[in-house]
């Protein structure tokens, strides 16, 4: 038998567990081999050192108190104490509350973002999308004129989705040309910006379009 | 009166019979403690540790289908609540750069006590050390006496896997351990 076998046998050896044959071989090995009759030594001295060691052993009142304990946890389905230490609770207490501050203003963030696009959409989508706005105003004359002359506070209270989105995109078309209408009102006097408040009120839908 | 064997026990408590299941407990604690504390080496988390070994093998028997033998199965489940327990030891050590260092314990034993201590501090590092594997089939061969077989089928590996973490371990303790020989 080689030294390579042996020594992968030597622990088997020392402690008696091998076969008969492979303790008989092992032990003819030994007595010409010297370096493995060393290793075997080690393994030897090892063991003897373990064995050396004076692990403390619990009080009495432990064992006596163990199957007590045990039942008191399958009774009351106790977690163990002790291997969650409190400043690892609270670790991960500041860590759950740091995560849903987190969240939350990823969330509102979003949200808000999401409102203002919501928002300005239609806007940008009616101004790019004025090429003729003098279609809207044919497209509410046609569909006004089935419902006569209305009050115009009447008509915007009143009107259906599409009569205000048409009359929505013809205000907005005025708000383009915002810089000439501005440049009139300026004009006007407190007393004459007075009266065409007060006609606009009672203005009907007719005399607009 | 011979004791009463350990699948006798099972079979009385899948009945129904809750003695049985104490017999158990009182048969194997000090084996599992004594498991678990060479694991882990401290005191409180071992006997915690093994206490919940014994809560759970309550949870588990009546579903234990008795392939292996009982104390096999019962140590199976001790090791893996030590691996579980090494993983949170692990994130516990992390926090603890926080703790303040602890004050060093004024030396009055003699000295034959100081190097008993140096030696159990020596024996501790050195069997912390080894990996996982290694450390598991050490200390469940050399101290609980179970065949590599039993190692074996606790570790849900091979025979032939159980003894060369063993043998690994042996080589690397003699190596760490060698100044006190």
């Amino acid at each position: 038998m080689k030294c390579n076998e042996v020594k992968l046998l030597l622990v088997e050896y020392y402690e008696n567990s091998l076969d008969l044959d492979d303790r008989s071989r092992v032990k003819q090995h030994l007595s010409g081999c010297e370096s493995c009759r060393f290793r075997l030594k080690q393994i030897e001295q090892l063991h003897q050192l373990l064995a050396k060691e004076n692990v403390p052993s619990p009080e009495e009142s432990f064992w006596t108190n163990f199957l007590p304990e045990v039942r008191s946890r399958i009774k009351d389905k106790k977690k163990p104490r002790g291997i969650l230490i409190p400043k690892t609770r609270l670790a991960f207490g500041l860590l759950s509350v740091v995560a849903v501050v987190i969240i939350s203003l990823i969330l509102f963030t979003t949200d808000r973002r999401n409102m203002v696009e919501h928002r300005t959409e239609p806007m940008v989508e009616t101004i790019l999308s004025v090429s003729d706005p003098s279609s809207y105003t044919e497209q509410l004359a046609e569909m006004l004129s089935a419902q006569g002359e209305l009050p115009l506070n009447v008509f915007l209270s009143n009107g259906e989705t599409q009569d205000l989105e048409l009359t929505e995109k013809i205000l907005e078309q005025d708000l383009l040309s915002q810089k000439s209408l501005n440049s009139i009102l300026i004009e006007l006097s407190s007393e004459e910006l007075k009266q065409l408040e007060e006609s606009i009120k009672t203005l009907v839908v007719g005399d607009i379009l | 009166m011979k004791d009463e064997k350990d699948s006798s026990l099972v079979g009385r408590f899948k009945k129904g019979d809750e003695k049985a299941f104490n017999q158990l407990v009182l048969r194997y604690q000090k084996k599992i403690y004594d498991f678990i504390y060479r694991m882990i080496r401290n005191h409180q988390d071992a006997a915690d540790l093994s206490m919940e070994a014994f809560v759970r093998a309550y949870k588990n028997l009546k579903s234990f289908e008795e392939r292996s033998s009982f104390y096999v199965w019962l140590t199976r489940i001790a090791v893996n609540l030590c691996i579980n327990f090494s993983k949170r030891e692990k994130f516990r050590s992390f926090l603890s750069i926080f703790d303040l260092p602890e004050k060093p314990t004024a030396i009055s034993s003699p000295i034959e006590k100081i190097e008993e201590e140096e030696l159990k501090l020596a024996i501790d590092r050195a069997i912390k050390s080894l990996p996982k594997r290694q450390r598991i089939s050490f200390i469940l061969k050399f101290y609980q006496g179970l065949t590599h077989q039993e190692i074996a089928e606790i570790m849900e590996i091979s025979e032939g896997a159980a003894k060369a973490n063993y043998f690994q371990a042996i080589q690397k303790l003699q190596n760490l351990l060698a100044q006190y020989r």
